[in-house]
Formats: C-alpha cells, structure tokens, sequence
C-alpha cells in the first residue's frame, strides 16, 4: 500500500507542468515593438507645430506646407539609430535629427486642405511601424 | 516403556557380538557428501562417514534430503578398511519440484522485471521530455525577449513569420510528447503495482518428499548415550 503515493507522482508532474505551462507565443499578440510593422501602440511621430509659407516657380507664387514631426523614440525597445521612410520620400536618417524631430513638407497646397504622409521607421532596408502625420493648411 | 527391555537387551548383547567377531571399516563416500543418512540392517538409523562393522554382509539404506532412498548390501572384511563409493540420485519429487521452482520463478521474474523496466524506461522518457519540453519554452522566452529589444524590422519578420511559429509547432510536439510518456509511466507503474501483489499471493511450489516419509520410519538410532527410536512424520503446513 506504500506504493500508492508514488504512483500519483507522475500524476503530479503532469498537473505541474500543466498548471505552469506557458502557452504558445501569440504572434499576433506581438506588437508592441516600434520597429515592427505591426506596431500597434502610441504614436512614433506626433506634429510638434505646423506652419504654411510661399515660395516661388517661374514666377508663380506657390503655397508650402510645414510640418515639424517630433519622434518618439521613448518608445524604442533601446536607443538606436534608425531611419525614417518618408512613403516614397527620400529616407532621413536619425543623425540628421540631433533633437529626434524632422520637418515634412507639402507643396503647393491650398489653404484649409489637410494634407497627410505615413511616416515609417526603417531600418536594414525593411519598413517597421509607423503612422500618419497631418496638417492643414493655413 | 515397553522400549526399556528392548534397550537394555541391545545395550548388552551388542558389545558381546562385536566382541566375539572380528570387525573392519567401511569408509561411506556418498554423493552428496555432508547431510546424507542411512539405516544400517534395516535397525540402525546413523549419519557419518566411518563404520566400524562385523565381517560379514550388511544391509545399508541410504538417503539424503532431495535424493532418492538407495538399498545396497556391502560385504564387510575384518581388518581392513574398505572404500564404499555411491552417488545418491536425485528423487523425481525433487526433479519435479526444481522444474515448478523454476517455472514459478521465471513467471514471478518476468511479472515483476518487465512492467518495472517499463516503468524505469516511462520515468526516462518522461525526464526527457521535460527536458526537452523545457528546452522549447526557454526557445519560446528567449524569442519574447528577442521581439522585446530588436531593432530591425526584417529580422523581427523573420521572428514572427518563421521563428516563433515553428517553436510555437515545437511547444506543441514537445507537451503531446510529455503527456504521452507521463500516460505510459503512470499505466506501467500500476501495471508493476498490480502484479507485485499479485504475484506475492502465487503459491511457492513445495518439495514433497516422499523419499524422506519411506526413509524416515521407525528406527533405532544409537548414541553415546545409548540410543532412541526415531519416529519421522511429515506435515505439509505449507497447505
């Protein structure tokens, strides 16, 4: 009859392992990462201020829309260098932003239109998460 | 007390006769050499390996545990010490008894051996598996901690698209495999409870050994001291 508690161990080991078991990794769970192009957490880039000024072509005065683009990089898993994709606009690089901010313009535009841009961080030649930053034009 | 008379008579003639004959030895080299027995003209119960006997023919029966009773006659010659050499057969209550023994044991060996191997070998392969099933969910963690601090977005596709998927697959393998090998150890050591109780209730085969009731009749076995008659019965109290 002293037998019978041992033959509960394995019982136990397997209750134990359940109870502690870690599930799976949920990948779509995963997203809480900056440089993931699912990232779905507080915003990277946020419009710090926006202003709209002229400039000139062939003598046609042009309306030109400034936004400058502040990036968060308290969100970044450690401090890193990175790149910021422009959505087709020419990359800039996180050393040409001493204060972490950037200017996006919009030419000619027209008063009281709002103009966006998705704005990505990019890093090894592939996109990571990113959002919109808009302004209206004034 | 009818045995006094018959003791006296014994005690006193015996003497005279050896004295008036002339006597030789008879060395007795039985198989098996330490516990055999015998009874002298069909009288005199004795165990030892000299005799000292009156010329002429005497009447041995010799015996030992698990061998058969052996009835010879041996002609004793006076003044001479004489080599008497028998190998005692073994009786076929004991052949039969050792065939069950054997049998017995083997069926008791192999009922507890087997589902014990069993459960030693489940208690491995379930150590292994927790290993191994360990093993994964470090992979697991490490790959939490590696989406946690990568900065590279290519290599945190690869992470989800690839990686984590096939640890995810890993994980899965790795807890069925546990599981089944928890499931096995758990049935073979009740399998191994099971038949070391029952097997501790299968009767013992017990040696009846006949040859020892026919031998163990009733004999007069003399001592220093003089002598007793030796009634042998046997109980089998196993039953």
């Amino acid at each position: 009859m002293r037998t019978i508690p041992y033959l509960f161990f394995p019982l136990l080991v397997m209750v134990g392992i359940t109870g502690c078991a870690k599930d799976e990794l949920d990948v779509a769970g995963l997203n809480t990462n900056p440089f993931d192009a699912d990232y779905d957490g507080p915003a990277i880039f946020t419009v710090i201020s926006t202003s709209t000024s002229t400039y000139t072509v062939d003598g046609i005065e042009y309306q030109r829309l400034n936004l400058r683009v502040k990036v968060h990089t308290e969100y970044f898993p450690r401090a890193t260098t990175y790149l910021v994709d422009q959505d087709g606009a020419p990359l800039i690089a996180s050393s040409s932003m001493p204060d972490n901010e950037l200017s996006v313009q919009f030419l000619n535009v027209d008063q009281g239109t709002t103009y966006c841009r998705d704005l990505y961080l990019y890093n090894g030649g592939v996109r990571g998460g990113g959002n919109s930053v808009c302004g209206t034009a004034e | 007390m009818t045995i006094r008379p018959l003791h006296f008579l014994v005690t006193l003639v015996m003497p005279l006769v050896a004295a008036a004959q002339n006597t030789g030895t008879l060395r007795l080299l039985v198989d098996p050499g330490h516990n055999f027995e015998f009874v002298l003209d069909k009288q005199y119960r004795m165990q030892q390996r000299e005799v000292k006997l009156g010329e002429g023919l005497h009447h041995f029966a010799f015996w030992a545990p698990e061998r058969m009773i052996v009835d010879t006659n041996v002609f004793v010659i006076a003044d001479r010490t004489t080599d008497f050499v028998l190998k005692l057969p073994y009786s076929p209550e004991y052949m039969q008894y050792r065939q069950e023994l054997a049998k017995y044991e083997t069926k008791r060996r192999v009922a507890r051996t087997i589902p014990t191997v069993a459960t030693v070998a489940g208690l491995f392969w379930t150590g292994v598996n927790v290993v191994k099933y360990q093993k994964v969910r470090q992979d697991l963690e490490k790959d939490q901690e590696n989406y946690d601090i990568n900065v590279d977005p290519g290599s945190i596709r690869t992470l989800k698209d690839q990686t984590i998927p096939q640890h995810n697959e890993d994980l899965r393998s790795a807890r069925t495999g546990l599981y089944t090998s928890i499931s096995f150890t758990a049935v073979a050591a009740g399998v191994t409870y099971f038949l070391y109780r029952r097997s501790a209730r299968w009767e013992r085969p017990t040696l009846n050994d006949k040859q020892k009731v026919l031998f163990e009749g009733l004999t007069w076995v003399p001592t220093r001291n003089g002598g007793f008659f030796h009634a042998g019965i046997t109980i089998p109290l196993a039953r």
